[in-house]
């Protein structure tokens, strides 16, 4: 599963551009989930860490100038994900203040995938004129929550081109490997 | 000849000696708030003289400390370690887990070198583990290895 939530972060980002002027904040009360969680995760690459990152690459260096290019236009990347013993252990409501803002104009929901296991993703892109100014991934299934949030500009282009760098998989390479790839993630990604 | 190899290797192993400072305090702070007594790792400064000279992947300074049963309860743990690592470094990666484990990373810019202390408390152990890294080279080195 968690390699699901790896691939679904990799596409959103792919997919989004941006995170715009209007940010979003984490719910407060995500923390308290910490308690009941058997696992937590939080990742918190905010924009001076990105720009710390950013200012170590070369501008001469093709690749190096790339990647420096899309961090300096990122302003955040977010991840909180929990895993739960036993269903039930959180609710909606608590990621509720999350979803009001994304509830605003200038938000969509671009994706909507509910299964009857009880998993339930969305994702929401953030408008900013013809562009995409960022995008938020949630992910909710009966014994674990994960909420990606990033925040920036990019473009699919630019992120592209950055396969095979950083640890980021080529995505053509992707597509074919998991079109032979059998195992029980690859599975359970086609049946939902 | 000797002597003059002798004066390059004490030029390399001075501010490798010098630069431990920071760590040391911060493992000496974790020691005193929790209690616990570092655990001594034979021949590790052999291992970090040949990390200053070789850098390996990147890492030209590697500093680990081993902490034995320390006295933490791993869900204090972060809040221990955000305290003792000050306010120069920023915490990215926070894992907690209530089987016991939990894992901080946190880095700090270093001239043009990147510092990631990674704090991590098991079962066991209680790790702490400095790095001091060109980001280009590491990220060179991930890519290598993951297209082997």
């Amino acid at each position: 599963m968690k390699r699901s939530i790896l691939k679904l972060a990799i596409i959103a980002i792919a997919v989004a551009p941006v995170w715009a002027a209007d940010g979003i904040k984490l719910p407060i009360n995500l923390d308290k989930l910490g308690e009941k969680a058997t696992e937590s995760v939080d990742v918190t690459l905010d924009q001076s860490t990105l720009q710390l990152a950013s200012g170590f690459l070369s501008k001469d260096d093709p690749d190096e100038a790339q990647v420096k290019k899309l961090i300096g236009k990122l302003k955040g990347i977010y991840v909180r994900s929990f895993e739960f013993d036993k269903e039930g252990q959180y609710s909606m409501s608590d990621v509720q203040a999350l979803r009001a803002q994304l509830k605003g104009p200038n938000w969509s929901r671009i994706v909507g995938v509910k299964s009857i296991k009880g998993e339930n993703t969305e994702v929401y892109l953030l408008k900013n004129g013809d562009q995409i100014g960022g995008i938020v991934v949630l992910d909710a299934e009966p014994k674990e929550l994960t909420i990606v949030h990033v925040d920036g500009s990019i473009s699919p282009e630019e992120l592209s081109k950055l396969g095979g760098h950083m640890g980021i998989p080529e995505f053509e390479k992707e597509k074919k490997k998991t079109k032979g790839d059998r195992s029980p993630d690859a599975k359970d990604d086609e049946e939902n | 000849m000797r002597r003059y190899l002798g004066i390059w290797v004490l030029a390399l192993a001075i501010p490798v000696l010098l630069a431990a400072s920071e760590f040391d305090s911060l493992v000496r702070e974790f020691s005193r708030q929790t209690g616990s007594e570092q655990t001594r790792i034979p021949f590790f400064g052999l291992a970090r003289f040949v990390v200053a000279v070789s850098h390996p992947a990147g890492t030209s300074d590697l500093k680990l400390a081993v902490f034995e049963h320390p006295n933490v309860a791993p869900r204090d743990f972060g809040r221990v370690t955000d305290q003792v690592v000050g306010e120069g470094w920023k915490r990215i990666v926070r894992v907690q887990s209530r089987k016991g484990e939990s894992t901080n990373i946190y880095t700090r810019e270093d001239g043009t070198h990147l510092r990631l202390l990674v704090a991590t408390v098991d079962y066991e152990n209680a790790t702490f583990v400095e790095m001091r890294i060109k980001p280009q080279e590491l990220m060179k080195f991930v890519d290598e290895h993951r297209t082997k």
